[in-house]
């Protein structure tokens, strides 16, 4: 049997140990009970006399035992406080010796948490309300379920002594989450999905938001608890975000790892999502897995209360393995942008009087969120949003709330940062096919993300990339195609700068000044238009020099087409959608 | 023959069908209307001209190369999803070339993977000068291809852009066809197979799969409603249909994509 004591050792002389588990007519008396102070003895000049009335000699011991919460978390360091209120209504002087034990619900006394002669010393030289410690980790073999901590005050020598008993209740179960599920709240969880499982082009895997949790526990091995690696070490939350944008966590035979894995999670702005912990349902037990012992019949109901936000009950009473579903009071999306949020939350346990903060029952973790404006694409892969798209997407338009402000982000990101070229020699696709006519682009947006056919594009690759991560952000863009006029075979340009170029001219190497079609992007049928591929001249004579460079930003169409060309082209395809793949 | 054998055999049997049945309902490129809008300004540009006759067995891949750069990524479909890619870096490891090809069943085929390639060019191309570069070529340069060439012949396809400034050491893209052009193959073509053995119905844990290849076809596996793990493992996301997704190409550079669908329950 341990003894823990974490309160004030004594400084008195000899003292009588208690007897573990002393009867009610058990005294103890001190050597020292009972001595009186003779106040006028060598007092040094004065003889003022002083009447000193006599000690008493009745000693009414009581103890009050009160833990700080009905329920201790199994295997932590961080102790449960019990609070003793000691007293001697006989009013006798001298030490009181007290000892408190943690006895099982068998009656067993599993540990000795004090054990002093002296409880005086305890609380500065009288009775008085003194805490004793409960470290759980200290006390080998606690398991879940009830115990009972019994403290004992004897009383100093006297002619008539009452010792006093006290006892309180304090159950033990091992508290922790051990996955994370992040819903929509109060707004929207937007799709997510990674386009080359384990590198495979094409293979594609969304992350499904009802399965796979946004953090979690590694999963146990066979034979081992979901809560703890050992006994008394939990198991921790993943810390650093899966960095792969392309692919899921893979095992070694392919299989997408779903467990011990940060996965990214998509929410509109100004969503507050619900988190959903589920608890672990196995501790760690001295020869192997035993249950945590939330919600046994009989022991105090638990909750999880998200630090910095009001504790709310959840709508059932928790148990090993269940789950409690937590909105967030505020949201973490506020603006488009990419956020690893450390989240912090208790476990609390129900008291008569009201909910109090379980010791040691803190745990935290990481989750990455993007904020976008929602998803203009789909929701069955691939036409759902790419964390490759995303991820850099919310980085291009950090800190914008606005379709028109994202949309300005993502056209300055395509045509200045992307380090994309125009193809100078004939203005050829080589990440985008139509596949009816102007209708029906097909984008490859998988071989984009990884450059195979290297940084040339043309006006159609470009509208394709700008319409694509603006609608994967949840911005509005369809293509649109601009003709000759009346079915002419091409149309003229007035001098515009190319994407990659650095002057204003031909787009192409032999000179050529027209276009037998060229490609861009609206929102509203061409009523407004945004252009990756080129800067045009933004001054009032667009048709000559000097040129002032203006990125193609929600222009007015026909403002637009008058920059772009001295001549009379047409949009003829004015509201298309691009799949990818 | 035991139930097992039995159960094995009628599976094989339904994944040849299911095999069989993706061959014949593969999507095909849909042709524009002709009076859709913005066709009639194409067609102004690149008229129509009636497919040749006869066909080729397909292009000997391994012919192909670009003098000066080295074959860096290569990306696989049908003709209908867009051939086959390769892609050519120099030292510095910037792609300078890009070579399509799309061995199709018949003429008409290539004609409209050809109208697909110049739908997506806006400069406008000419006839290419050389006939010898196909029955149905486009070229930029007044028509002798120095940085594009799109064109056919018979029922080959193809696409070569060379990125060459004016100091380049690159060849022109009519060398590069011509190179292409010669590595087409006499023969009638005929696309790869595969045996797959998947049952109709399959465990949302996944299931394995059974696949017999030639050996020396290019295999790449993919899934619709799921994903293919290693060890040849179709893994549904959830209830519903799945689709395993086989794509072979052969030496000559013939793609077939086959199709088995299954339910995940």
């Amino acid at each position: 049997m341990e003894v823990l004591v974490r309160s004030s050792v004594l400084g008195f002389g000899s003292v009588l140990a208690l007897l573990a588990g002393c009867s009610s007519n058990a005294v103890e008396f001190s050597d020292d009970a009972g001595t009186t102070t003779d106040g006028g003895s060598d007092s040094g000049g004065g003889d003022t006399a002083v009447d000193t009335p006599p000690p008493s000699t009745t000693c009414t011991a009581s103890v009050q035992v009160a833990p700080a919460a009905p329920l201790a978390q199994l295997g932590t360091k961080v102790a449960t406080k019990v609070q003793l209120t000691l007293a001697d209504t006989g009013g006798a002087t001298g030490p009181h010796p007290l000892k408190v034990v943690l006895v099982s619900a068998a009656g067993a006394e599993v540990a000795k948490l004090l054990d002093t002669p002296n409880a005086e010393s305890l609380t500065g030289g009288t009775l008085g309300k003194p805490s004793v410690d409960v470290v759980p980790a200290d006390v080998a073999g606690l398991a879940p379920g009830k115990y009972t901590i019994k403290a004992t005050l004897g009383c100093p020598k006297v002619t008539t002594a009452k010792i006093g008993e006290g006892q309180g209740d304090l159950h033990f179960a091992r508290l922790g989450a051990v996955s994370i599920g992040v819903g929509g709240g109060d707004g929207t969880r937007v799709p997510l999905m990674y386009h080359a499982v384990g590198g495979t082009q094409y293979a594609y895997y969304p992350i499904d938001g009802d399965k796979v949790p946004a953090t979690s526990f590694t999963d146990p091995a066979t034979g081992e608890a979901d809560l703890d690696s050992a006994p008394n070490t939990m198991r921790a939350f993943p810390t650093t975000p899966w960095a792969e944008l392309d692919t899921p966590k893979t095992a070694s035979d392919g299989s997408v790892v779903e467990d011990g894995v940060i996965y990214p999670v998509s929410l509109a702005l100004g969503t507050k999502p619900d988190l959903t912990f589920t608890l672990g349902k196995k501790m760690a037990g001295a020869s192997g897995p035993i249950a945590a012992g939330v919600g046994v019949s009989g022991t105090p109901l638990v909750r999880i209360v998200i630090d910095g936000q009001p504790g709310t009950d959840p709508t059932a009473p928790l148990a090993d393995g269940t789950s409690q579903t937590i909105r967030l009071a505020a949201s973490p999306v506020a603006a488009v942008g990419r956020y690893d949020v450390t989240v912090k939350w208790h476990f609390e346990a129900k008291a008569p009087t009201g909910w109090v903060t379980v010791a040691g029952a803190e745990q935290s973790a990481v989750l990455r969120f993007y904020g976008v404006l929602g998803n203009e694409l789909g929701t069955t892969a691939p036409y759902m949003p790419w964390v490759g798209v995303v991820d850099l997407g919310t980085k291009a338009a950090s800190g914008k709330t606005t379709p028109a402000d994202v949309r300005a982000a993502l056209v300055k990101e395509v045509y200045e940062n992307f380090g994309l070229k125009y193809d100078r020699k004939s203005g050829a696709s080589f990440y985008t096919s139509y596949t009816s006519g102007f209708a029906a682009a097909r984008f490859d947006l998988g071989l984009f993300l990884k450059r195979s056919k290297g940084n040339t594009v043309n006006c159609t690759d470009c509208a394709s990339i700008l319409s694509t991560y603006s609608n994967m952000l949840g911005v509005k863009l369809h293509y649109a195609i601009i003709q000759g006029a009346g079915g002419k075979s091409g149309f003229s340009l007035n001098p515009i700068m190319g994407i990659g170029s650095t002057v204003f001219g031909s787009p192409f190497d032999s000179g050529g000044m027209g276009f037998s079609y060229h490609a861009v992007t609206s929102q509203d049928a061409t009523k407004t238009i945004n252009d990756a591929t080129l800067a045009v001249d933004g001054d009032t004579d667009p048709k000559t020099a000097p040129q002032t460079k203006l990125l193609v930003q929600d222009l007015t169409g026909t403002n637009y087409l008058t920059r772009l060309s001295p001549g009379t082209p047409e949009y003829t395809y004015v509201d298309q959608i691009t799949s990818v793949r | 023959m035991s139930t097992r054998s039995r159960r094995f055999v009628s599976v094989l049997a339904l994944g040849l069908l299911v095999g069989a049945a993706g061959l014949l309902g593969r999507r095909a490129v849909s042709a524009p209307v002709p009076g859709a809008p913005g066709e009639a300004a194409f067609r102004a540009i690149y008229p129509a001209a009636a497919p040749v006759s006869g066909a080729f067995a397909g292009v000997d891949l391994s012919k192909l190369a670009v003098p000066g750069l080295r074959l860096t990524a290569r990306d696989v479909h049908s003709v209908d999803e867009g051939g086959i890619s390769l892609s050519y870096s120099d030292l510095a490891g910037e792609v300078r070339a890009v070579i399509k090809i799309a061995v199709a069943r018949d003429a008409a085929a290539a004609h409209r993977f050809v109208d697909q390639e110049l739908h997506g060019i806006q400069a406008i191309l000419v006839k290419a000068v050389d006939p010898a570069l196909g029955d149905h070529v486009f070229a930029d340069d007044a028509g002798r291809g120095d940085g594009t060439i799109v064109g056919s012949v018979a029922n080959v396809a193809y696409a070569v852009h060379v990125m060459r400034d004016a100091a380049s050491t690159l060849p022109r893209a009519a060398v590069v066809a011509s190179g292409l052009r010669a590595a087409v193959v006499e023969g009638a073509p005929s696309f790869p197979t595969a045996t797959v053995a998947l049952p109709s119905t399959i465990p949302l844990a996944g299931a394995p799969f059974g696949l017999t290849v030639a050996p020396e076809l290019e295999l790449r596996l993919r899934a619709e409603g799921g994903y293919v793990a290693k060890g040849r493992v179709l893994r549904p996301f959830q209830a519903g249909p799945v689709t395993l997704v086989v794509t072979l190409t052969d030496e000559l550079g013939r793609v077939s994509e086959l199709r088995f669908p299954a339910t995940a329950k």
